[in-house]
């Protein structure tokens, strides 16, 4: 079965390494980008099956880089993450049409068994 | 005796008187013989010569008159001897005596002598003389009488009776009349009289007729040039022997002139008759004013005043009555006065008040007059345009002058009077203006008595006001001061607040009902008791410290805020005490004053804990956010470590289980950190309380020691509230309850309706229970008495009730268990 790709976007480098880690344990091919700027970057140069976006970051939020990507990649999947109470955004990337939202810390048990099925 | 001796003897007799005859005969008789010698004389005759009879006779005539023979008078007596011829002849003698003397003499023969007899003609001679020198007269004076008639200054002219024409007229007739008397002669005598006269022409020749004379009579002539003459006609008529009239004389006198003067006399003398009676009339309307302004002196009202002046214009005016008034402000004519007998008249049928009648319209005949604003005479009503007739038993006006007054320019009223008998003249007017004027001004000086009059009047009233209100007041006041003790009572006693007045030896003086209510005592009671007769001594010295502090210095302590225990509990008051002086400035006393606060206490206390919630809600929210990106990256550490170390040292595995663990609780202390802080927002659904609670309990697990007995109201109905948010407080409530009760232990769940308006839930237990300090705190957010916990759960509980406008109580007794009740509104809305 071939591998699938999945960016995960997120100004928390540890974050962003540890969850890595995991996933690409769990068989995925996985690219991060510590803000928007670099995730649109990516966005254009490869395929992802699943992108994972922090909603909070700096210069230019979660949902904003949502926007651009989709302009890129119309029908990409994306995650939202957040360890905040930012009710506005979240509503905006739901319509946006995020697949979902996950809140910080992840429940990481869930979250493979969700990669899975998304990306399937 | 025969016819001649009869004769004879007569003549004898004759001769004999012939001698007396002779002497005494006027005329001079002498008898010459025929040589003219004298024989016989008279005594006339000698008397006449002056000589007497002896020397006489005997002597020649041409002794006696020498002159006889130069005037051949002595042939012509010897030619009567000779003849026998009678002589007469006339001699002037000039007598010594008498002076020229005429004589007639008759020279005559007798029996041979010749006779003579002279008759003294003087006289007759005298007389002749003066008739022809009277002819001569008569003469002249028919000339003149001629040139009189004809250049007479008068016209003169004879008409034929029966004809009428003109037989003869003068110089003067005719050339005044413009025409030559040959042209003027043989007309008809109408001709010449003016055509306007005619009437009087015939009438006068009719009067004639009948009494043969005009006298003066003016009548006119008419020139040839068409222009008239004024004649004055005197005529006389002219008779037959039969005293038939022939002719009349008419003299016609020129009297233009005269009639110009007369005329001008006439004018003059119409003129001085108007000037006098315009004096006299005008000194009437002096008098009449004099009187008006006089009699005015003495009148109360302006109607007494309008009186006079009806009756004096109708005097005057010779008016049968007349009436007076004034424009009022609405415009409309009120009337002041109307004459006695214009009562009267004016009085309506039926009416017996004599009223005078206000606000009428400015029309008809009389009240026009003020909307034209000038006088008027109306001397024929009936057709005169403003009529407008008269009121049912109003008399007919037959005249009417209305005359307007003004002041400032502007109308003001009027006079009205009416029915003078021959009509009004401008005379008439002139007097009611005059009377208006004097009218006007005592309207004036009225009006300005009655100013100052009022003003006199406002100042005594003012003054009497005056004195009223200071009597007033002082009653006022006297009573103001029984109620002002008895209303001060009442607010005092209704004041919600304690108020005393203490003397300086801490006794109270004056309380009001709340203090002493709230000792359980009366006013009267109350009053000369001490604070320590009513308070535990230690309290008592407190207060009385304060008091003494207040009595010393003088100065006022305000806003003291103490606690203040009383039957039903502690309360807080904000306390002042103020010291009391006397006129002096002598402290006496002191008054306190204080308010119950415990309500405010309580609010303050809770704006403290909300400002204290705030602020931990803030950092809780703001670390809690924080802590979990790095929570985050830890546990994904420990998830990847747990995952990498498969076949990991038992301690290592252990190890990472502890970090997932401690994660976990951090994980729980951020949410619960963060419920409290930023509550979710609610998403209300409608659902049934009953379930909800039994939701709770089946997410919490209930040690089997303690038995669980719920008492649900079936008749709850579902209600809109955020079901997960209320089983969130339902479980926080059920641990504590849990927690409370260490050992066997029954928790009572039970739900109403309260007032219909509430669904209340309540949660008793049977534990430990809370001591009266920790109820105060056990809302408060980190408070806990637990060894595990951070003493959110309360404080997030009470802060979601709040969000749906519900409430959270708790009744706790140490040792006897707890019970929290939450009161939901069933409409989503209020609070207890």
């Amino acid at each position: 079965m071939e591998k699938k790709s999945v960016l995960i976007v997120d100004d928390n480098i540890n974050l962003t390494k540890t969850l890595s880690f995991i996933l690409k344990r769990k068989g995925f091919i996985v690219t991060t980008a510590k803000d928007g700027m670099e995730a649109i970057k990516k966005v254009k140069e490869n395929f992802y099956s699943l992108v994972f976006m922090d909603i909070k970051m700096p210069r230019m939020n979660g949902v904003e880089v949502f926007k651009r990507i989709k302009k890129i990649v119309p029908n990409i999947r994306v995650m939202m993450m957040t360890a905040y109470a930012v009710e506005d955004l979240v509503d905006d990337a739901l319509k946006e049409g995020a697949k979902g939202i996950l809140y910080k810390p992840l429940d990481l048990d869930n979250l493979v068994t969700l990669v899975q099925t998304v990306t399937a | 005796m025969s016819t001649e001796e009869e004769l004879w003897k007569k003549l004898q007799e004759n001769e004999k008187s012939f001698k007396s005859f002779m002497d005494s005969a006027v005329d001079n008789f002498i008898l010459l013989d025929s040589k003219l010698n004298i024989i016989d004389i008279n005594k006339e005759t000698l008397i006449s010569i002056g000589l007497s009879e002896k020397k006489i006779i005997g002597k020649n005539i041409v002794d006696l008159y020498p002159d006889v023979k130069e005037s051949n008078r002595y042939d012509e007596y010897m030619e009567v001897l000779r003849t026998d011829k009678p002589l007469i002849l006339e001699d002037v003698v000039t007598h010594p005596k008498y002076g020229k003397k005429h004589y007639r003499v008759k020279v005559f023969k007798v029996e041979g002598s010749l006779g003579t007899i002279s008759t003294d003609i003087t006289e007759r001679k005298l007389v002749e003389e003066k008739l022809k020198q009277t002819l001569v007269e008569l003469k002249k004076s028919e000339e003149m009488y001629e040139d009189l008639y004809e250049n007479a200054p008068d016209m003169y002219a004879s008409i034929d009776q029966k004809t009428a024409v003109i037989i003869r007229c003068n110089k003067t007739f005719a050339q005044n009349l413009g025409y030559t008397k040959e042209r003027i002669v043989g007309r008809p005598v109408f001709e010449i009289y003016h055509p306007d006269c005619m009437e009087d022409v015939k009438k006068t020749l009719q009067s004639f007729k009948k009494t043969g004379k005009v006298q003066d009579v003016e009548l006119q002539v008419k020139r040839k040039d068409g222009s008239k003459i004024e004649v004055s006609l005197n005529a006389s008529a002219v008779r037959d022997k039969q005293g038939n009239v022939i002719y009349s004389v008419s003299a016609l006198r020129d009297i233009t002139k005269r009639k110009r003067i007369e005329l001008e006399l006439q004018k003059q003398y119409t003129y001085h008759k108007e000037l006098i009676k315009e004096l006299r009339r005008q000194s009437n309307v002096t008098e009449a004013i004099n009187k008006v302004l006089q009699e005015a002196l003495t009148c109360e009202t302006l109607e007494e005043v309008g009186k006079i002046c009806l009756s004096i214009g109708e005097d005057l005016t010779s008016s049968k009555f007349g009436f007076i008034g004034l424009i009022n402000e609405a415009g409309l004519f009120d009337t002041i006065a109307i004459s006695d007998p214009g009562f009267a008249a004016c009085k309506l049928p039926g009416s017996e008040k004599i009223e005078l009648i206000s606000n009428m319209n400015l029309d008809g005949i009389d009240r026009s007059t003020m909307r034209e604003g000038k006088s008027r005479i109306v001397n024929d009503p009936a057709n005169h345009p403003d009529s407008k007739g008269t009121p049912k038993g109003h008399p007919q006006i037959t005249a009417f002058l209305g005359v307007p007054f003004k002041r400032w320019g502007e109308t003001i009223g009027m006079i009205g009077m009416a029915n003078k008998e021959r009509g009004y003249e401008a005379a008439d007017q002139s007097a009611i203006e005059a009377i208006s004027v004097a009218f006007v001004e005592v309207l004036k000086r009225m009006q300005k008595e009655k100013e100052n009059s009022n003003k006199i009047n406002l100042m005594v009233e003012e003054l009497k006001k005056h004195k009223n209100q200071l009597e007033e007041m002082v009653e006022q006041r006297t009573e103001e001061l029984q109620d002002a003790q008895d209303e001060l009572e009442i607010i005092l006693d209704n004041v919600p607040g304690l108020i005393f007045y203490k003397d300086t030896e801490n006794k109270y003086i004056r309380v009001n009902k709340v203090i002493a209510d709230a000792h359980n005592m009366t006013k009267e009671e109350m009053v000369n008791k001490s604070l320590f007769d009513l308070y535990p001594n230690d309290e008592a010295q407190n207060y009385w410290d304060d008091d003494l502090e207040v009595i010393k210095s003088g100065k006022p302590k305000l806003n003291i805020e103490e606690p203040w225990d009383t039957p039903e509990g502690r309360s807080w008051i904000n306390s002042s005490k103020i010291p009391f002086k006397d006129e002096k400035g002598v402290i006496i006393g002191i008054v306190g004053f204080s308010t119950d606060i415990t309500e405010r206490k309580k609010m303050e206390e809770e704006l403290k804990r909300s400002e204290k919630l705030a602020i931990l809600g803030q950092l809780a929210g703001g670390v809690g956010h924080e802590l979990r990106n790095p929570l985050g990256a830890i546990k994904n550490a420990a998830f990847f470590l747990n995952m990498a170390l498969e076949e990991s040292e038992s301690e290592v595995r252990e190890s990472l289980k502890i970090i997932d663990e401690e994660v976990e609780t951090s994980e729980k202390i951020i949410s619960s950190l963060l419920d409290f802080a930023r509550p979710k927002p609610l998403n209300k659904r409608i659902v049934d309380v009953n379930d909800i609670i039994q939701k709770a309990f089946s997410r919490t697990s209930i040690p089997k020691r303690i038995k669980v007995v719920k008492k649900f109201d079936k008749k709850i109905l579902p209600i809109l509230v955020d079901p997960d948010q209320l089983i969130q407080v339902f479980i926080n409530i059920i641990s504590n309850a849990v927690q409370a009760m260490p050992k066997t232990g029954q928790m009572v769940v039970e739900s109403e309706i309260l007032d219909k308006r509430w669904v209340a839930i309540s949660f008793t237990d049977n534990g430990v229970g809370i001591s009266k300090e920790n109820l105060e705190k056990l809302f408060e957010p980190l408070f806990t008495t637990k060894t595990k916990g951070i003493g959110l759960g309360l404080a997030v509980s009470k802060t979601l009730v709040e969000g749906h406008n519900g409430s959270i109580e708790v009744q706790s007794k140490i040792g006897k268990g707890s019970t929290f009740i939450i009161k939901l509104p069933i409409n989503g809305k209020g609070v207890v």
